[in-house]
């Protein structure tokens, strides 16, 4: 009897434990979404599926006949700022509702122009949801850099994010001049290191009592921001490994893919005839490049002694060539440690500085704040597991997570757009 | 398609195992299960990462405390092969081209769209392109693509007549003939020869010593280029090129609007991407 008794306690222990354990779970896991139909390969490989994401309206026959049709980009404002004085003015493009309207601001991800052609699909697709919106380049864009950017080498998170909220608040002041009663609430996505941005932003906002953003949308943050760098690296790495009839070979394939992908000639749900390695190779030149226009953004405008060869107008390959010899790691050690240990006055490590510049730097924040949506995909290149455990725990039900995509390659699902649009919305407390 | 992640159920049931069995402890679920991230969220009692998110990857030791490992692949410019001894020429063309393009063609090409709307201006485009049909077939003979020349010149037929002029395209719509682009420059490219240095020609824009070989061929291959200056009167086919010329810039001087605003170093780009351009235009 008593041992009948124990089991029996045992057994109700268990299952409350189990009750438990699945209460906890779908909070602390949030939710997971399965692509089923996804063409899953190497989370490179998937990654590459970002291009598939364009401006969806298919105009009729009928629309491109009129004089009066113009593609949705030709349908933008582009409007001007001064940030700083006696710098250019920071530029963006606008989609105004007719009516008044919430404006989602767009972040593009690492060295992204305002013109991208991701941010303007994410412009159709909010657009056409009902929304008006208006995208500026990356904190880590030239363009940005140049106009609104209060140090001299981007890459350090705080500040970046800083700035990019000081020339937020200075567009949204001129917007609201400009466009009297059109602008109703303000919602914020960002993508990829847009999305770090817009979390760290939050973490500026929270508390405060009359933010600018009402909502942060992040989708596909890095977690660690030089970790996320140190994985391009290693991309980029893998051409090392070929030798030049290899390159050749491998380059006009990868190339051949690209283009397709890129000219809407891919099947969508066919899969991509590219390996890891190809993607992995693609993924980082195009990010060493971005970092090319990082560097050579610094060099003009600022003289800091690291790169040695002199400007020359009509021959600038010596200049292009001591930037290709660096890497984000270089760029870390060189450029943002020499300035930050000159703008804090102390000296830094690159583990301090990184500290400072991912997420856990705002953790508290970012468990406590109800207006933050984050989206991500289990298998995103730029996250290890540990980081992956740490959103979901610091983030609980406020994440989502996609089964398939890489980094940013599911966007062109009609159902991760879906998603997307939902995570903006706003629900009003009932009284 | 899009449904709720059925996984839970399972680790459910073995945690509840581990449960009834008295043992439960973070560290024993986070050694069985390491592999499984959704088991790694439950898991309260792990330390929390004081300095670093992830540290505990071996790529992170070495990537904020040791140099750049290894030798880095070659750069762009060597990867795409391209030689550029004549920068400074090359990059006077490219702001005279530049200053054509934005206040000379723009205009008129602004103008030319708000009279002729998009479709007809494809249409004009896709004429156009029918007529290089000789061009097309030749290039793709020399290159020893005959499936290539067959399919150009059946494409050629079927579009000139039931395409209206080639205006449309029901060989592909209808019959699913996709296009075998070619010109001699590719056909130079098979047969071995490099590119030579990057060119930049007043109006023609970006180019190479191999193209420009090529381009003197293709122009020869051209109908357009003997009807209007050889066939028809001087002012009718300057007007004719002129026309073709404003159609075309009007279809991409959208696009070379975005790319020249968007990047830091334009000729940089403009040359980066034709090279991308040409290898795409060679391999399909």
């Amino acid at each position: 009897m008593i041992l009948s008794n124990k089991k029996q306690i045992r057994t109700g222990l268990a299952g409350i434990a189990v009750v438990f354990i699945l209460l906890t779970a779908a909070v602390v896991n949030g939710e997971v979404f399965d692509l089923t139909d996804y063409p899953s390969q190497h989370p490179a490989v998937d990654s590459l599926r970002t291009e598939l994401f364009y401006v969806s309206k298919d105009s009729s026959a009928w629309d491109r006949m009129s004089p009066l049709y113009r593609s949705f980009y030709q349908t933008r404002t582009t409007g001007h700022t001064q940030i700083f004085p006696k710098r250019e003015p920071l530029t963006y493009n606008l989609w105004l509702q007719e009516k008044p309207a919430e404006l989602i601001v767009v972040l593009p991800g690492l060295g992204g122009h305002y013109s991208n052609v991701t941010s303007t699909a994410f412009a159709d697709l909010f657009y056409n949801a009902g929304y008006s919106v208006l995208v500026i380049s990356s904190a880590m864009n030239w363009e940005f850099m140049e106009s609104a950017s209060s140090v001299k080498a981007p890459g350090y998170t705080p500040v970046d994010a800083a700035d990019v909220l000081n020339a937020l608040q200075v567009i949204s002041k001129q917007l609201d001049r400009e466009y009297p009663g059109k602008i109703k609430r303000r919602l914020l996505l960002g993508y990829s290191l847009g999305a770090l941005h817009s979390l760290f932003i939050s973490n500026i906002e929270y508390g405060v009592k009359q933010p600018l953003f009402s909502r942060y949308l992040a989708i596909n943050p890095p977690v660690d921001a030089f970790y996320a760098m140190s994985v391009i690296d290693r991309y980029y790495m893998v051409g090392a490994k070929w030798d030049k009839v290899e390159m050749d070979r491998r380059l006009k394939k990868a190339v051949k893919v690209y283009m397709e992908l890129v000219s809407g000639k891919t099947d969508k749900n066919k899969k991509i005839e590219l390996d890891a390695d190809e993607a992995k190779f693609l993924i980082g030149v195009n990010f060493h490049l971005i970092l090319g226009d990082i560097i050579y953004s610094i060099y003009r405008s600022h003289k800091l002694g690291i790169i040695n060869a002199e400007y020359s107008w009509c021959d600038r390959n010596k200049i292009y060539a001591e930037i290709n010899t660096f890497s984000y790691r270089k760029y870390i050690k060189k450029y943002l440690l020499k300035v930050y240990s000159e703008k804090f006055n102390q000296k830094l490590t690159v583990a301090e500085l990184n500290r400072r510049s991912s997420l856990e730097a705002i953790r508290q924040s970012l468990m406590k704040n109800p207006a933050i949506r984050v989206l991500h995909t289990k298998n995103d290149f730029l996250l290890n597991k540990a980081n992956h455990k740490w959103l979901a725990e610091v983030l609980g039900e406020r994440l989502t997570l996609f089964s398939d995509g890489g980094h940013l390659g599911n966007f062109y699902l009609r159902d991760v757009q879906q998603k997307i649009i939902e995570s903006m919305i706003i629900k009003q407390k009932t009284k | 398609m899009f449904r709720n992640k059925a996984q839970i159920p399972l680790v459910l049931l073995l945690l509840a195992v581990i449960f009834y069995s008295g043992t439960v402890n973070a560290e024993d679920i986070n050694d069985r299960y390491r592999s499984s991230t959704v088991i790694a969220m439950f898991d309260y009692s792990l330390p929390q990462p004081v300095l670093l998110v992830g540290v505990s990857e071996p790529l992170m030791e070495s990537a904020y405390t040791s140099e750049i490992v290894g030798q880095l692949p070659p750069s762009t410019n060597e990867i795409l092969e391209i030689e550029d001894p004549i920068q400074g020429f090359n990059r006077v063309m490219f702001v005279g081209n530049d200053f054509f393009i934005m206040w000379i063609m723009r205009p008129v090409s602004r103008t030319y769209e708000f009279i002729i709307p998009l479709y007809f201006r494809e249409r004009i485009g896709h004429i156009y392109d029918n007529s290089q049909m000789p061009r097309k077939v030749l290039s793709n003979l020399c290159r020893s693509r005959y499936k290539g020349a067959g399919i150009e010149f059946s494409r050629f037929l079927i579009n000139t007549t039931v395409g209206i002029g080639g205006a449309y395209d029901p060989a592909y719509d209808w019959w699913e003939l996709r296009p075998y682009p070619s010109d001699f420059g590719a056909a130079f490219a098979d047969w071995g020869f490099e590119h030579g240095a990057y060119i930049v020609l007043p109006i023609q824009g970006s180019t190479s010593v191999r193209n420009v070989t090529g381009l003197v061929l293709d122009t020869a291959a051209d109908p357009m280029f003997w009807v209007s200056w050889f066939l028809l009167p001087f002012p009718i086919g300057l007007s004719v090129n002129g026309g073709l010329s404003v159609n075309g810039a009007s279809l991409v001087i959208s696009a070379y609007e975005r790319m020249r605003s968007s990047s830091i170093d334009p000729y940089m780009t403009m040359r980066n991407y034709w090279y991308l351009r040409r290898i795409y235009d060679i391999e399909q």
